[in-house]
């Protein structure tokens, strides 16, 4: 079982020095993966919605003219 | 009989409805993963003899090259076996890899520039691996605007697959690059064929986080080819009833 390296929580964040890159990493690699996960979720509730939306037209518009010229 | 699984793998409607049960599973079984590799490379992993913690970014950016690499290559045989065998699904899964991809290449440079700085003493270096993987991202990128250009779907779909294929190119210069032109970037740590240049403590990490970009990007995979499914299937049954079904107060409004 591997040990903790660091000896305490400031150490571990200060990282000898190179505290600042690696954590700046691990920022950036959080924001770029949750945007990764977060826009197709948006894409598809708006895709869903425009479906929704064009479906309700199609319904609530009156039967096309060559049913009601009859 | 024997295709009979190839063509169910093709269609829209399969794809939608597994994955929907596999969702939870895989979404998961990436945040744990990840998150067990994170804390063993930036905590328990020995510190490198040379470069001292900031080594610690290698848990992050190389597997992210490795997937952007990896994910290139879905992309260009997902096009062609699109084009190949004519199916809807494959292209669906082409268009979703690019923002993928791109967005894998993005935190490769962004990470490898900060790793870069505390090692080389620069962020940019003009070396061969930098070029091409700036090419890669190009090649991506190009890819989601030439999807939006074109104005009949298919066209879009051949065109980017076309483009996508002639790319591949670049995905082995960029693997080879450390060997072919002596520069900064440190050869490869992982090697294929012989024995590793990495101690088992930070082997093991090292692999693990690999293994959470592999289930990160099948994550991200299967949720934008959702996404474009729905916006590309709009006029089949199965699809209207998953909006009827779900968004049945919005009629009313």
């Amino acid at each position: 079982m591997p040990e903790f390296k660091f000896s305490s929580l400031a150490d571990f964040l200060s990282m000898s020095g190179h505290g600042s890159y690696v954590w700046a990493c691990v920022g950036i690699a959080v924001i770029v993966l949750g945007f990764l996960l977060w826009h197709p979720l948006k894409l598809k509730r708006v895709a869903l919605k425009k479906l929704a939306r064009s479906l309700s037209l199609q319904q609530a518009s009156p039967p096309t003219r060559s049913t009601t010229v009859e | 009989m024997a295709w009979q699984w190839f063509h169910r793998l093709g269609s829209p409607r399969w794809f939608y409805e597994k994955t929907s049960r596999w969702l939870p599973w895989i979404a998961a079984l990436t945040a744990t993963i990840w998150l067990i590799s994170l804390v063993w490379g930036l905590g328990f992993a020995p510190a490198d003899a040379k470069q001292g913690n900031s080594y610690r970014i290698i848990f992050i950016h190389m597997p992210a090259a490795v997937l952007a690499l990896v994910g290139y290559y879905v992309m260009a045989v997902a096009g062609a076996v699109g084009l190949i065998w004519r199916m809807k699904l494959p292209f669906m899964v082409m268009k979703s890899a690019a923002p993928i991809g791109a967005g894998l290449t993005l935190l490769t440079l962004a990470t490898g520039s900060l790793w870069g700085h505390p090692t080389w003493g620069t962020y940019w270096e003009w070396d061969a691996r930098n070029i091409f993987m700036l090419v890669l991202l190009f090649l991506y990128l190009g890819i989601i605007l030439l999807q939006s250009v074109y104005p009949v779907r298919e066209g879009a779909d051949k065109a980017c697959a076309i483009l996508a294929l002639v790319g591949t190119i670049n995905v082995p210069i960029i693997y080879k690059s450390v060997d072919w032109w002596y520069s900064l970037h440190q050869p490869a740590t992982i090697k294929l064929t012989e024995s590793s240049t990495i101690h088992p403590s930070m082997f093991y990490p090292l692999l693990l986080s690999i293994l959470a970009y592999y289930c990160f990007y099948s994550l991200a995979l299967i949720l934008y080819t959702r996404a474009e499914i729905i916006s590309r299937e709009g006029r089949t049954q199965w699809v209207r009833a998953l909006v009827a079904t779900k968004h049945a107060p919005e009629r009313t409004g």
